[in-house]
Formats: structure tokens, sequence, C-alpha cells
């Protein structure tokens, strides 16, 4: 007979991060549930601020995605004054955002999501890192890794006027025009990182899916939701990081929604959990239906590959042709494979670096038109972008002197919580048989989390230097095995 | 301008109470004034980014947070090889690379870093409710921690 199992209330969390597992008689996964600490209150700090001071507030959320914030937060303000930003200030805005997330995606999967494949998840962990991954490439992308990663920093601190600390944007526009000398070297910065992009496709091709190991646990089951996606498309249907529409699109691919950020409220409904500090999100039109996937769970799933899966394709052709190729592979759209994230991150590098390029060699960039004083009286506005993770609403409310009422973020690694949970259930248990438990098998439970590039830091509202996760394991007769995972 | 022989490195997020400590240790120290060839830098944590800013320094000094159960504002100087056992908040990011790989990334890849490498690090009290000012007990050691600072940039 298994076991019953009930899950107390937590009283202590440890770490930001915990994965409790629970094994039934035989050793077999009974059930698993990932938890993250919620710190409430950044809402209630940003009230009774003048709303155009958000935009360098918020962003200090979180060190891991300060440029999304930025750009939803100037999005915001631009609502709640209801101004239409320049031209040549939104093209500013679509520069520094594609190296934002050029810079997000580069370092996911060499620091992050490449290391689950190279060396492995049966490598020693001490080595399951960058360190391992660079001893099989060669340090010569190990260089390029860090000459990119910095190009994409040093062009976001030439726009924002911090790499790190964004100041640029605020309601109307931008502060700061671009100078021509910058210009010129973000121009010769943007050709690197473009053929920089290619390559790490490359490398994703011979490494990754050349090696039958790394292809059959992408292709497999054990990685695998049919649930419905969201992202936001431009007025072609194709993905876009800075604007657009929020489209939804059902497990068959078919589209189920497409509306304006400011609507967000009537289709997300969030769901809360008594064993979780966080929300989970899910489509009002669908309804809650617990942790499952199907046509009729209103579980969603944001992030790369949930954009390219609701986008009818990419807008450079560079990217459009990797787009092709990816669904080429796995035969059809939508693709539900989730280590297939990996390879949508990719696909959108190298759209972020030709869009890097495009914006730069637009004379527009260098124009002084960047801003125009916002002269409405301020009441509410949405803003919304896709952060590398996924999509993000800023939601402000102020009185008629602009001082902020009521703030409400919706951030991307929230509305994949219940994804999250169910992926790595799911993993574990395929990966968890008879009771055994070791090292590898618990990387490859792990993978079923990384694949979204949680940002836990922004989920929580906290930016958690040390974020140990926890891993648990429950068997049947009570007994507790406790892995701290770095 | 040149770059000085060291750099001052203050890590951590400026709403986050003490978590912060690092960054206001930075701040204070602009305003005391600093000997020739001390240059001061801020960054959120300590993961790839800071091969880019350290490398080319002879001496590197971060100054960050740690819940190491001490008192709040106790000062725990330490060296690279007691960083990995110490784990101060923002050196051991789970987003990307923490700090002792990728100093390991950044000698494998022959760059050239600090020989010297220090981590003040200072115990917190909060570092879970949001404001831009430490605890008292943090806020009045930041002139002491300062001093130490120094102290290590001869």
């Amino acid at each position: 007979m298994s076991k019953k199992i009930s899950i107390s209330p937590i009283t202590r969390l440890e770490g930001h991060g915990k994965i409790d597992i629970f094994l039934d008689d035989d050793g077999n996964v009974a059930d698993a549930y990932l938890q993250v600490v919620e710190l409430r209150g950044f809402e209630k700090f940003c009230e009774g601020r003048p709303v155009e001071e958000l935009p360098r507030i918020t962003p200090k959320i979180c060190g891991v995605c300060p440029g999304a914030h930025h750009m939803a937060s100037a999005k915001a303000a631009d609502a709640v004054y209801g101004v239409e930003i320049p031209s040549a200030a939104r093209k500013l805005r679509e520069l520094y955002y594609n190296a934002h997330i050029a810079h997000s995606h580069i370092l996911h999967f060499f620091a992050l999501g490449a290391p689950d494949f190279v060396p492995g998840p049966d490598a020693p962990a001490a080595n399951r890192n960058i360190l391992g991954l660079v001893e099989v490439v060669g340090p010569e992308i190990g260089l390029a890794v860090l000459r990119h990663r910095g190009f994409c920093q040093k062009i976001q601190g030439m726009v924002a006027g911090h790499p790190i600390h964004p100041v640029a944007a605020l309601p109307g526009g931008m502060s700061k025009a671009l100078t021509q000398a910058e210009r010129d070297e973000i121009e010769t910065m943007g050709v690197s990182l473009v053929a920089f992009a290619q390559q790490c496709l490359d490398i994703f091709q011979q490494l990754v899916l050349a090696d039958p190991a790394c292809r059959a646990a992408i292709e497999g089951s054990a990685y695998y939701h049919e649930t419905y996606y969201a992202g936001l498309v431009d007025p072609q249907g194709k993905v876009n990081f800075y604007d657009g529409q929020v489209r939804v699109v059902d497990p068959t691919g078919s589209q189920l929604a497409q509306y304006d950020a400011a609507d967000y409220l009537d289709h997300v409904a969030e769901r809360v959990e008594p064993w979780s500090y966080l929300k989970f999100p899910y489509l009002k039109q669908v309804g809650w239906q617990g942790l499952r996937d199907g046509a009729d769970s209103g579980v969603y799933r944001v992030n790369a590959l949930a954009r390219l899966n609701v986008a009818d394709g990419m807008a450079t052709p560079l990217a459009q042709a990797a787009y092709q190729a990816l669904y080429d592979h796995f035969g059809g759209k939508p693709v539900h494979h989730t280590l297939a994230f990996h390879w949508a991150r990719l696909v959108e590098n190298l759209f972020a670096c030709e869009e890097i390029l495009r914006l730069v060699r637009d004379p527009e960039i260098v124009s002084p038109e960047v801003r125009v004083l916002p002269s409405r009286r301020p009441s509410e506005g949405v803003g919304v972008v896709e952060a590398a993770r996924g999509t993000l609403f800023h939601h402000y409310k102020t009185d008629p002197n602009g001082m902020v009422k009521e703030v409400n973020l919706i951030v991307a690694t929230v509305q994949n919580n219940a994804a999250m949970n169910m992926s790595v259930k799911k993993a574990a248990q395929a990966c968890i048989q008879g009771g055994v438990v070791n090292d590898g098998i618990l990387d490859r439970v792990e993978m079923a989390f990384r694949a979204y590039d949680p940002c836990l830091a922004c989920a929580t509202h906290t930016l958690p230097g040390r974020m140990p996760m926890v891993l648990r394991v429950h068997r049947a007769d009570g007994e507790v095995q406790r892995f701290q995972r770095s | 301008m040149d770059r000085g022989h060291t750099l001052v490195l203050g890590l951590g997020n400026p709403v986050l109470r003490d978590d912060g400590v690092g960054l206001h240790v930075v701040e204070r120290l602009r305003l005391l004034g600093l000997p020739a060839g001390v240059d001061l830098e801020q960054a959120g944590t300590a993961g790839l980014g800071v091969l880019e800013l350290v490398a080319g320094y002879r001496r590197l000094v971060i100054v960050d947070a740690i819940d190491a159960g001490g008192a709040p504002g106790s000062v725990y100087v330490l060296n690279e090889a007691e960083l990995a056992e110490m784990a101060p908040v923002h050196t051991c990011s789970a987003h990307e690379a923490d700090l002792p790989t990728a100093l390991e990334l950044g000698r494998q890849l022959v760059l050239p870093l600090p020989e010297e490498i220090f981590v003040v690090a200072v115990q917190v009290q909060d570092t879970r409710s949001f404001g831009e000012q430490c605890t008292p007990a943090v806020a009045a050691a930041v002139d002491g921690i300062c001093e130490r600072v120094l102290g290590l940039c001869d």
C-alpha cells in the first residue's frame, strides 16, 4: 500500500527554491513540487512615488533582467500619460532591448543550459558548468562568449546610461540621443554579434543535436507537455520583444486569443495554492483544472519556445531560416518539447542580434528627437514586453499629479510556475525508478525547470545572489534525503 | 582615465536594505576620497561580467553582504580560497556562473586577473524588506568597513 502523502504548510523555507519529490512504496515518484519564496511588498515600495521614477526603480527588483523592467515600466508610464513616443525613441528602446535579450540568452545558454548537454548530467557536479563546457568547445569559444556578452552590456550602457542600472527611458521617450561615434561602435559590435549568434546555433547542432543521448532527451517524452502558449507578436504576426499584442495558441497551434496588453485582466487569472507562495496564472477562457496539460487545462507557457510557437515567423532573414529549421526538425508546430526552449532561445538570440544591426543602421537612430513632454493628465496604464523569460506586465494607477497609487506586476517566471511544476514532476517520474536517486538523476530532474530559464529573483521580487536549490526526496517510510544543489 | 592598480567592487541590491551594503560602502568611499590607483565599481552580482570589470587590476577588493550568523555589521575579510566556503550573498548566483567559477574560467582563458583578491563580507540583519537604507546596526558599521577596505588597498 502506498503511503498517503500530506504536505504541511511550509513554516521555513531554505534558500529560494525547493523541490520536494515524494516516492511511493515501490520507490517510484508519486508527486513532486517546485516551490520558491516570494517576498511581498515591492508594489507597496513603489506606491507614493512619482510614476516617472518607476522606470529607474523597478529594474532594481532584479539583477538578472533589469532591462525588461526598465522597458515595461517606461511603456506603462507612457500609457499612464497617454503619450506617443517619437519614432527615434522607440528605435533606441528597441536597440537597447534587443541587446538585453541577446545578453540574457547568451549567458543562459553557455552558463546554465548547455552544460546539461555538454558535459552532461552524468559529469561530476563540479564540472557541469561553463568550465566543463569550455573544456569541450575550447577556449576560443569561451573568450567569444565573454566578448559578446560584454558587447551586449556595452550597448545597453550606451543607450540607457548605465549597463546594469538603466535610467534613460522615461515617459515620453528617452532622455538622451545616440551619438554618431556610439552608433559606429555599436554597428561594429552588431556585425560580430550576428556572426557569433550563427555560431551558437552551429554549436547547438554539432554538440547537442548530433549527440544521440542529447537528442533523445530533447525529443523524448520525459520533457514534454502539450499546453497553451502565449507571447507578443508584431502587426505581421512575427516575434517581437518590445511591443505588440499578446497572442495565445492552443496545444494544436490554433489561435485562442490575441489582445492588447491593457486587457490582460480579461484573459489571465491567478490561482492560489496553499502549498506555494507563488501564484499560478492561467487562461481565464479555459479555466483552472489543476497542474495538468491538455486543451481543457488553462495552463499556458511563456518564454522563447512559446514565442516561436505563437508567432508566424521571425522578422529577420537569418532568424527566419533558423526558425524554419527548428520546426522542420520536429515536423511541425507547435513544438511541445520542453528542452527545445534552449534551441528556441538561440533562434531568438540570432533575431535579437540581427535587430541590433538593422536598428543601428537606420539613419533615424541618431536623431535628436527622442522625447515628447507628456501633457495629458496621468491616470492608468499597462506596459508589456517580452522579457527574456516571457511576457512581463507592469500596470500602474496614479493620482492626477502622477503619484503612484497602485502597482501590479505579472512577471514571466510566475506565468511558467504551473508548467515548471508539471515538468519537474514528469521528469522525476521518468528518471527516478525503484527508489534509486543519484546526482545524475537529480540533474535530469533539474533540467526540467532550467529549460524555462526561471528567474526566481524576479518572481520573488528579490535579488538572491545565493540561491541554493534544495532538493528533498521523501520516501514512503518517512525517510527524507536532502540534497543541497548549487 | 588610466586604470588603477586596485579595484573596489561593491555588490548588492540597492533597494533591499542590508543586501545593498556593498553599494553603500562604495558610495561612502567615493565621498571620502581614495588613494591614487584605487578605482570604484558597483554591480548586482559577481558572475561572468565581473571578469571584464576586474581584468587588468593587480588587486580586487569585493564588498558584499553575508549571512554567517554573526552580529549585524560584523565584518569578515575573506581570501579567494575562503570564498567558496563562506559564500557571501552575491558571489554565488544560481542564475549564471558564480564568482569562483567565473574566476577559474578567467584563468583558463588566460585573462589578466588580479593576483590578490579579498572579499570584505558584512553580516546583514535584514535583506528581505524593501528599503534604500541599511538597518541601523549595519549602517553604523559602514565607516569602519571603509577603513578596513582602505587598509586592504595599501
